[in-house]
């Protein structure tokens, strides 16, 4: 088990993660959403081992991560731009990981590679966007160390390389790989995670993919008898998603009791239906809107 | 099982695994998957649907449960045979009485006044229920 | 074990080219220019250079030839600190480095001894390849093993303890080109401390003040010729050791801690951002004052102290600037 416990980690004496303790099992797979700049890649890289907490742990087995480096052979990490491997090619990668991860599995790397199509002599930095994720993600996973962190393994590739990338990930799992995935890709997300934590202004909270909202809101299709309710609208229990013609889209929080929606059954609207409510929307309704006014 | 036959979708109300439990037994009981027809592996249909692998596993345990599916030790996945079946049973029946009042629906767009389709019903009674018998097989409620 | 030589072979493959270079440069300072003097140049020319030659000092040309060796061995050893630092922040290397399962201390001593053993290796082969090139000169009779002992194991010392020291600030500066500067102006800080120092207990007493002597602190392996390297006693082998052992020690502590956060700042330590802004507003503090009491032909002392004020006001408000950079190189 890998453990994250009251992790504290400023930069720039801005505080970026704020006592974000949560702990990832065996096989599992998390989803990491948040905003841009909120903290997921500094969370990822300080459980890499890249960055040294403020204060706080992160723990494999009870190990600290940070005071005995030599297990994070069980964890690799996989950055959104793979640097590093750029004057390489896939062939030296696949030797120089070999002579790191004990558990190197060659073979799984180049049938990997064969299966993509991947040129085993060219320069990681001359291959397109998209192979170079795969060849990244097939070294990671060709490690077969216990944990995958990824961050944004999706984020701007093709449809056709982003499905080769999903399969390898869904294929991992299947393994018993734990992955950690830090991506704003959220249809993917809810494919693929069992759990998902969800990173805002320093503080991280794990919400279970089965129930996102964990019954604090509800999504409601709403069309108003006559005028729509303006002040109703604009209360700050209720975020308006999609506004078309006469029919709103809307998430109610019920954070603070029924009241809100109590007021909207009294109002008797002509259509009255509850939506599921998905990561997108648990995405939106956490942070205040689509008009970046934060709750 | 071709890889078309099944679709997420990322809008519905049910979560994943539900959808996956309900297309299999929608692909059975259109025959387009064929009694002690062998399934995907879990690791297989979760690479071909990009889907969590758990999910897939938890959506197979509930088909095993309603007896739909069957695995057998070392050889794989099977379409259970359909007596031994009853979860399959619940899906036909409940496929029915949705045939049922689309039927309905269409009756009383058509202006079949109510003593009329009330006589209809009850020909068809006459016709295949004798002696207030259960009929056919297995009796059940479909709620 | 086996990490070992992934870290090796990182060093190795970031560096491939300064390691041909390395031998090469130096030969050319050392052998190869031995060989054009005595044995490529014209034959004329050669009994010209002979005829004037009466002691083994003058033979080894006062050691002008292993000094310009040292010189280019600095440099190269500063580009290969640059490599193994300040390059690697940039190019994504060092977080690579950073996320592997080994300590840091493993990872800074592989890339210590990866440059002392270049600088070794390179030592070694020219030091050999010269006494050959000696022995079967015309100038065969003058050669003196001592001599070629000796000049390797000053060059050793002072170069293992420069690159030390450029590896040192290496792991404190946060860019390619902080690094560079840093590395050039360090040695330099202290003679022009006290320059300006002295510059203005002169300007105070009323009296004529004098360069200070050069000595050993600026640049200490290019300062010597042979016979002040001998004349100049204990004292510098001293202070290069204790260089040495201090800045690599200091070396492992720095990347130890090291804030890759800071990646791309002038200094990656606040700690050291605290030294940095300090001496740079006391050192612009002096050259403000001692500059504005120049300008104006050394009226008044008045005058030295409104260049003093100057000069503070205004670097404390370009170090405030700088330190918030995050430079791309």
């Amino acid at each position: 088990m890998l453990a994250v416990r009251h992790l504290h980690k400023s930069i720039e004496r801005r505080p970026v993660l704020k006592d974000v303790s949560f702990e990832l099992r065996p096989g599992m797979v998390a989803g990491l959403i948040g905003r841009n700049g909120a903290g997921k890649t500094t969370l990822l890289k300080t459980m890499a081992g890249i960055y040294d907490p403020d204060a706080g742990d992160v723990l494999l087995e009870g190990e600290s991560v940070h005071r005995q480096p030599e297990i994070k052979r069980e964890i690799v990490f996989l950055p959104d731009n793979p640097e590093a491997l750029f004057g390489y090619t896939a062939e030296e990668c696949a030797r120089l990981y070999a002579l790191i991860y004990p558990r190197f599995d060659r073979a799984a790397f180049d049938e990997m590679i064969r299966r993509f199509g991947l040129p085993a002599n060219r320069k990681i930095r001359q291959l397109s966007r998209g192979m170079k994720m795969l060849a990244s993600i097939s070294l990671g996973i060709a490690t077969r160390a216990s944990y995958v962190l990824l961050d944004e393994p999706t984020n701007g590739i093709d449809p056709i390389a982003k499905q080769q990338v999903l399969t390898l990930l869904v294929e991992a799992v299947s393994e018993g790989m734990t992955l950690l995935i830090a991506s704003h890709a959220m249809g993917d997300l809810e494919r693929l995670s069992d759990m998902i934590l969800m990173i805002r202004q320093g503080e991280v909270e794990t919400r279970e993919i089965a129930d996102p909202a964990r019954g604090e809101a509800v999504k409601l299709q709403v069309v108003f008898d006559g005028e729509a309710p303006a002040a109703w609208l604009a209360s700050p229990q209720v975020i308006v998603l999609e506004h078309v013609g006469r029919v709103y889209t809307l998430l109610v929080s019920r954070e603070d009791g029924d009241a809100k929606l109590e007021e909207l059954r009294r109002m008797r609207p002509l259509v009255l239906e509850e939506l599921p409510l998905g990561l997108e929307d648990l995405f939106v309704w956490k942070h205040g809107g689509r008009n970046d006014e934060d709750r | 099982m071709r890889d078309a036959m099944i679709r997420i979708d990322e809008k519905s109300a049910l979560p994943i695994y539900e959808q996956i439990v309900h297309r299999i037994k929608e692909l059975i009981s259109r025959g387009m998957l064929q009694p002690e027809e062998k399934m995907p592996s879990v690791r297989e249909l979760a690479a071909r649907l990009l889907v969590n692998p758990n999910t897939v596993a938890k959506a197979y345990q509930e088909l095993e449960r309603q007896g739909v599916i069957v695995s057998v030790r070392g050889k794989g996945v099977f379409v259970a045979r359909p007596a031994s079946s009853p979860g399959m049973l619940q899906e036909r029946l409940s496929r029915l009485r949705a045939d049922l009042g689309r039927l309905m629906v269409e009756a009383h767009h058509l202006g079949v006044s109510r003593t009329q389709i009330k006589d209809w019903v009850e020909e068809e009674i006459e016709r295949y229920w004798r002696d207030g018998d259960a009929g056919g097989s297995s009796s059940s409620q479909v709620d | 074990m086996r990490i070992d030589r992934a870290l090796w072979k990182r060093e190795y493959d970031q560096a491939k080219w300064l390691v041909w270079i390395t031998p090469l440069a130096h030969f050319l300072a050392l052998g190869g220019n031995r060989l054009n003097d005595w044995y490529l140049d014209r034959p004329e020319n050669i009994q010209h250079r002979l005829a004037r030659i009466h002691d083994h000092w003058q033979a080894y040309q006062y050691g002008d030839m292993e000094l310009m060796a040292r010189i280019s061995l600095m440099t190269v050893l500063f580009v290969l600190a640059l490599v193994q630092t300040g390059a690697e922040r940039k190019n994504g290397g060092q977080e690579f480095l950073l996320s592997l399962p080994c300590s840091r201390t493993r990872i800074y001593w592989t890339k210590w001894l990866f440059g002392i053993g270049l600088l070794t290796g390179s030592l070694v082969l020219n030091t050999a390849l010269d006494m050959a090139i000696v022995a079967g000169s015309p100038i065969a009779e003058y050669f003196r093993l001592w001599y070629h002992l000796d000049q390797f194991v000053f060059a050793w010392l002072s170069l293992a303890a420069v690159y030390s020291f450029f590896l040192f600030i290496g792991t404190i500066s946060g860019s390619l080109a902080s690094q560079a500067v840093f590395a050039v102006l360090a040695p330099v800080l202290p003679y022009l401390i006290a320059f300006l120092v002295r510059v203005a207990i002169a300007i105070h007493n009323d009296s004529v003040f004098r360069l200070p002597e050069a000595d050993f602190i600026l640049l200490f392996p290019v300062r010597y010729d042979y016979p002040e390297m001998l004349a100049a006693g204990p004292f510098p082998w001293i202070f290069m050791a204790a260089v040495f052992a201090v800045a690599s020690v200091g070396g492992m502590i720095a990347y130890q801690r090291t804030r890759a956060e800071n990646n791309g700042k002038l200094v990656v330590f606040p700690l050291w951002e605290r030294i940095l802004q300090a001496g740079f507003v006391f050192c612009s503090a002096l050259v403000g004052g001692t500059f504005v009491y120049a300008f104006f032909n050394s009226s008044s002392v008045v005058l030295y102290y409104v260049g003093l004020v100057l000069g503070a006001a205004i670097s404390a408000w370009v170090i405030r600037r700088l330190l918030r950079l995050r430079l791309k190189i």
